[in-house]
């Protein structure tokens, strides 16, 4: 009852520092994204480094909302799949020929061109050609290949390629410009293949603009043998704008990495502080109350463990474990418990000697039931403003770990995210959704455990209050 | 008095070296299996090549001959350099060596003038660093004092207000993301600053220009680490100011007609030098390890790029190297806020000294 009492008058206190409940308030709103990650972004966080869960995603585009507020519309994600198939003869040999119209009417260029054609066979092997008809007949050839089968009776092949930059297709499209008069060296784009839309008597201008009008993705086969089919052609053409927040250069959905990178942030700095100011508390009480020459060996510990370069070491620790979130944290404990061992070291100095405790000993109390009852409860608020500042303390630490690229390679943080901006050249390219949202999240994270701190500071330790 | 400043200063020199040494130990235990990996592997390598020197076999008849030639010449090279020992016993040499600043040499990173020698790499990056880190804490030094200083003067005003504030965002930004932001604002989106690195390619012959070029490339990392740093620092002196501001002889002093200005600025101040030192002392650290990473971001050829480098291609010489040399810069700059304390507060005794928290 007593306990509770004290919880009410601290609350009471607490409601009228302004910059308090405001940290209060960003907590409340933290914890609950990160409890509704699963709902906000549905996503498996173990799949973000795995560049293969993403690769049908539009590489690098903005925001939508940061779109539209230039006053443009983006192009959205398209999904050719509903092809048109015809089948013919040639020199007695199987063709096929695949269709995959699109009415392309949009003022820029898709950011990628991906395709995927799944093609069978019976007989030694199959040729196949892949090119675009353009709104103006001109034809261009985008990519050939052969298929072989090694038993010489039943083959099939899958041919999936991101054409964006893939040089096979821009020696084609070189090709192409150089019988057209161009050369592809001189022309400035994003992507090669972008070349493949854009308006031809524009061009020859030096202006880079989409032709509108009806293109027709094909695919030709034909096969050394009976048959031939194709089961699958699709193409995609990505976005220019994705999503809340963008994606990066592998096509990771943003805003999906900042919302888990939240729940991990909060585990990183919560675990970490609470174990912290756990062990600190301990020790510090511990030295304090035994005193004489252990309570001098054992404040040197600190003095020494205090002096100790952290981030350098945790380099070498991290390089050498290849960490795990739950190893990291525990690295980060080993730093962070002195400064709550000195403090509280100070006040078990002041407890040990007054009435109550007196009063404990004479009774006969042992001393770790001195310790444990009567002297750490009473330390006990004085260390909840620590707790909260141990908590940012973390949360950057680790962010500087990960921005190294030593954090744990598997989940999306936040440190993890500006690393993979950083060495993508993020900056250059002016991808600016890709670098500030994760510097925000861990400056607003570590803003919401500063204010609560520096309100809980004020309540606890009058002496400090400023006006 | 001078008896109790020695012992302070030694004591605060033995725990340096204490640290120093801990910090070898660490990474001599932490990256000697890898080193030894590294070396055996580069021993069979050379072994290998001088043995099949000419001919399939080199100058055996047969393949096992040439392999038992083989397996022999490696074990004695590996008797040679002591790598048969037990790592707890070779641990020492190597900490000899390293506390004697024989580095080695890197795996793959050189210096800029071509040396794969650890110890010059090093000692090409560390004046950088320090020039960088130097300038901003001394500007940092002098500002906070400024403002601290004023803040206190006027508590509750909205000067005092947006110091307070700055000092508590201070703890929650990442220094090297300010910096990145920075960047890209003033170097890419506003290029008037330059996207990177400390001079310009090629850097100016004439000695100002020279100077110039090198603090215009300064200005953003400086200014980042400013940004972050300067509130919490400020924040730290104003509440050591109001505290004293409220002391029987400051009211004395006022009382006696000195000028508000001399009051704050001169007394106040000058009491409390000593508590925003141990301050001091404690922020360096981590204004230093900041700074590291803002180098990163800037392309600031200093300590911390290495790090990065070094990381990206795996040299664990480097990385050793840098540790060691970072480890001995924070060790250096806190014994020199140590002797200044020392210096500004002579009733100084261990213990009682430090202000806690």
């Amino acid at each position: 009852m007593k306990f509770a009492a004290r919880i009410r008058d601290f609350w009471n206190e607490f409601k009228h520092r302004k910059i308090g409940i405001l940290g209060l308030g960003i907590l409340v709103v933290i914890v609950s994204i990160s409890v509704l990650a699963p709902v906000i972004a549905p996503m498996d966080p173990t799949r973000w480094s795995d560049v293969n869960y993403w690769t049908n995603n539009p590489k690098g585009v903005p925001p939508t909302w940061a779109y539209y507020l230039q006053g443009k519309v983006p192009i959205p994600q398209l999904y050719l799949e509903n092809y048109k198939t015809k089948l013919t003869k040639i020199s007695g040999y199987p063709m096929i020929q695949v269709f995959l119209p699109i009415n392309y009417s949009y003022t820029e260029f898709p950011t990628m061109v991906k395709w995927k054609i799944n093609l069978t066979f019976v007989g030694a092997g199959a040729f196949y050609e892949i090119y675009i008809m353009r709104p103006d007949r001109k034809k261009i050839t985008l990519y050939t290949g052969t298929a072989t089968t090694s038993n010489a009776s039943q083959g099939w092949t899958v041919i999936e390629i991101d054409a964006t930059r893939h040089p096979d297709v821009e020696r084609r499209i070189g090709e192409w410009l150089s019988s057209v008069g161009l050369d592809i060296n001189k022309i400035q784009v994003a992507a090669p293949i972008q070349i493949a839309f854009a308006d031809l008597k524009l061009l020859k201008k030096n202006k880079v603009v989409p032709l509108k009008g009806k293109y027709v993705f094909t695919v030709r086969a034909i096969a050394q043998g009976k048959n031939i089919n194709v089961t699958q052609f699709r193409v995609i053409l990505g976005a220019t704008a994705y999503g809340l927040l963008g994606t990066d250069k592998s096509g990771r959905d943003l805003f999906k990495g900042l919302v888990w990178g939240t729940p991990i942030a909060l585990l990183i700095g919560v675990l970490t502080s609470v174990l912290g100011v756990a062990i600190g508390l301990l020790y510090g009480v511990t030295s304090g109350y035994i005193g004489g020459w252990s309570d001098e060996a054992m404040m040197r510990v600190v003095d020494i463990l205090m002096s100790l370069p952290k981030l350098p070491i945790l380099i070498v620790l991290a390089i050498a474990y290849r960490p795990t979130i739950w190893l990291i944290i525990l690295f980060l404990t080993i730093f962070g418990w002195m400064g709550i061992a000195r403090v509280s070291r100070s006040i078990a100095l002041q407890l040990k000697e007054s009435a109550f405790v007196e009063a404990a000993r004479a009774i006969g109390a042992s001393r770790k039931r001195i310790i444990l009852v009567h002297i750490i409860p009473n330390i006990v608020p004085y260390t909840v403003a620590a707790l909260a500042l141990g908590i940012p303390d973390a949360i950057l630490t680790e962010a500087a770990l990960s921005f190294l690229g030593l954090g744990d390679p598997s989940l999306p943080t936040w440190g993890a995210i500006l690393n993979q901006a950083q060495t993508g050249g993020a900056l250059g390219s002016g991808m600016w959704w890709w670098f500030i949202p994760p510097g925000l999240a861990i400056a607003v994270v570590s803003m919401a455990f500063v204010f609560i701190g520096y309100a809980v500071d004020e309540i606890v330790n009058p002496r400090l209050r400023r006006r | 008095m001078a008896s109790g400043l020695g012992r302070y200063l030694a004591l605060r020199a033995v725990n340096s070296v204490i640290v120093i040494i801990a910090v070898v130990l660490l990474t001599l235990i932490m990256f000697g299996p890898l080193v030894d990996q590294q070396l055996k592997a580069q021993i069979e390598m050379e072994v290998r090549q001088q043995i099949l020197k000419g001919g399939a076999f080199g100058k055996y008849k047969t393949p096992e001959e040439a392999k038992r030639a083989m397996q022999k010449a490696i074990e004695e090279r590996i008797k040679a350099l002591g790598l048969d020992k037990p790592w707890y016993i070779r641990i020492w040499g190597d900490l000899w060596r390293t506390l004697t600043f024989d580095l080695g040499t890197s795996w793959v990173i050189k210096s800029d003038s071509g040396s794969s020698k650890v110890v010059n790499i090093l000692l090409e990056r560390i004046p950088r660093t320090v020039l960088l880190f130097g300038t901003s804490t001394i500007i940092l030094l002098v500002l906070q004092l400024l403002l601290g200083a004023k803040a206190a003067a006027t508590p509750g005003s909205l000067f005092d207000r947006v110091v307070v504030l700055s000092g508590l965002l201070g703890y929650a930004f990442a220094t090297w993301w300010v910096g990145m932001v920075l960047l890209y604002l003033f170097a890419y989106l506003i290029p008037i600053f330059p996207a990177g690195g400390m001079v310009s390619v090629p850097p100016p012959q004439e000695p100002l220009r020279y100077a110039l070029d090198l603090a215009w490339h300064m200005f953003l990392p400086v200014l980042t680490i400013l940004i972050v740093a300067l509130g919490g620092w400020a924040y730290v002196t104003r509440n050591l100011m109001i505290g004293i501001l409220t002391e029987d002889y400051i009211t004395t002093s006022r009382a006696k007609g000195v000028p508000e200005r001399k009051v704050i600025y001169y007394h106040a101040l000058k009491m409390a030098a000593p508590p925003i030192l141990t301050q001091v002392t404690l922020a360096i650290a981590s204004i230093f390890t900041g700074g590291l990473l803002t180098e990163i971001v800037f392309s600031w050829p200093g300590m911390g790029l290495l790090y990065w480098d070094a990381i990206l291609s795996l040299d664990i010489p480097v990385i050793m190297g840098d540790v060691y040399f970072t480890t001995i810069l924070i060790v250096l700059a806190n014994l020199t806020a140590d002797l200044l304390y020392g210096i500004v507060d002579p009733r100084i005794r261990l213990g009682a000294g430090g202000a806690t928290l």
